[in-house]
């Protein structure tokens, strides 16, 4: 493994973090997440490409790794995570706007369909273009783009259209 | 994505490349238009723009570390051999509880942004106001000014692109005991602001005096002020106010 390779990951990781935490909607479970998708991406580095985007090869990764956890306890549920209302920084009221709107989103995000979610997570959140959103998932970018309408509709009549849905603990979404 | 657009009806998928600055010139002055001439079209695009804005910066606290964590860290974050020894420690202890996991994970997150931020420009001093110096850099218009913290603030001057092809944006730093330094910052591709060069903390009246002077590699002392030298050397061309609230309402999601 290179140093830069090495750099490289541990400059993405926030990103990372952010896109585990879109798609788990649980801090913890993305910490988890992230830690398994560096796992495998320093246990597979040489499968890497010189010159393609290691973000989208990070992402591509981490979306399989989620995938397959969903599909492992589907009959398990899900639930929310209280902690995700804990989050704290430097400018409280700032924060507390953000920390209330992140339980929301999240909330809503929950709602969409896996595919939906993961479209969201890297078109809206981390702003990679529908093109590259369709080379890491794998889907046709017509199809990319009919589900990213679909999800960006539901999520606005969710969180503006109708009373924010509020789960309770251990409840299915 | 080059499709044209035509006399047919304005799909969504047509709003939402609209609201994702995805359209050319010629079709995005179409759909402004249209959009502006048609309350129901403008109704229609509402989803796209708000999950483009609002729910996206719902997110971004998660790029910051909790503060709750905050006295794990060493008083002086180095440039993160931390971070990669701390990364094989855990990946190397598959069993380690999870409490542990999560930890060790934030710990690396702080030593590769903190180290990746800082490098030896910041003291300890300014290292707490790094996560908020970010999201003033991130959302804060020129000419206005962003409370940090411990009293500090930072007031942002201009916004530019540079030949390296980046956003980059000119600050004040006002501390607490009414020295200032001015600074310039630039967005990498990973989204994060890098400080490029920052002057020592002095008192506005001997601002114009540099006391710590920016010598790019090949290049003699220079007499002018470093950020504006610097800013000279690599800029690109001058954000418009209008271009800079775009970017601002689009994350800076745009290519300079």
């Amino acid at each position: 493994m290179t140093d830069e390779f090495r750099s490289r990951l541990l400059q993405l990781i926030p990103r990372l973090r952010r896109f585990a935490v879109a798609l788990t909607g649980d801090l913890d479970q993305a910490d988890d997440l992230v830690q398994e998708t560096c796992a495998r991406a320093l246990s597979r580095n040489t499968q890497w490409q010189q010159g393609t985007r290691l973000d989208s090869w990070m992402y591509r990764i981490a979306q399989n790794i989620w995938l397959d956890q969903l599909r492992a306890k589907k009959v398990r549920g899900d639930h929310v995570d209280l902690a995700m209302t804990d989050i704290s920084g430097t400018d409280g009221r700032t924060i507390v706007e953000h920390r209330l709107s992140l339980a929301d989103v999240n909330t809503a995000m929950k709602r969409l369909p896996a595919d939906q979610r993961v479209l969201v997570a890297l078109v809206c959140i981390d702003g990679i273009s529908y093109s590259e959103a369709a080379a890491i998932t794998g889907v046709p970018i017509g199809t990319v783009m009919s589900r990213l309408a679909r999800a960006r509709r539901q999520l606005h009549t969710y969180l503006e259209g109708e009373a924010t849905p509020r789960l309770a603990i251990g409840m299915k979404p | 994505m080059s499709e044209p657009l035509t006399a047919h009806p304005i799909s969504d998928e047509m709003l939402m490349r609209f609201a994702d600055d995805d359209l050319s010139p010629v079709e995005r002055a179409l759909v402004a238009a249209a959009v502006a001439g048609d309350p129901e079209l403008a109704k229609r695009l509402e989803p796209f723009r708000f999950t483009r804005d609002r729910l996206a910066r719902a997110y971004d606290v998660t790029l910051e570390i909790p503060e709750r964590l905050s006295n794990v860290l060493p008083p002086t974050p180095g440039p993160t051999p931390s971070g990669p020894i701390l990364l094989m420690l855990f990946l190397r202890r598959p069993d380690i509880r999870r409490g542990l996991l999560g930890m060790a994970l934030l710990i690396l997150v702080t030593g590769a942004v903190g180290g990746w931020l800082l490098r030896d420009r910041l003291d300890s001093d300014e290292a707490g106001a790094t996560a908020a110096m970010q999201r003033a850099l991130e959302e804060t218009p020129s000419h206005s000014t962003a409370r940090l913290d411990n009293g500090t603030s930072m007031k942002l001057t201009s916004t530019f692109a540079s030949i390296h092809k980046q956003w980059c944006r000119e600050y004040v730093v006002l501390y607490a005991n009414s020295t200032q330094a001015a600074g310039l910052a630039c967005r990498a591709a990973n989204g994060i602001w890098k400080v490029e060069v920052q002057q020592d903390p002095v008192s506005p009246a001997r601002s114009s005096r540099q006391t710590r002077q920016y010598e790019p590699a090949g290049e003699g002392p220079s007499e002018r002020q470093p950020v504006a030298d610097y800013r000279d050397r690599i800029l690109q061309a001058d954000a418009s106010q209008q271009d800079e609230e775009l970017l601002l309402a689009r994350r800076w999601n745009r290519h300079p």
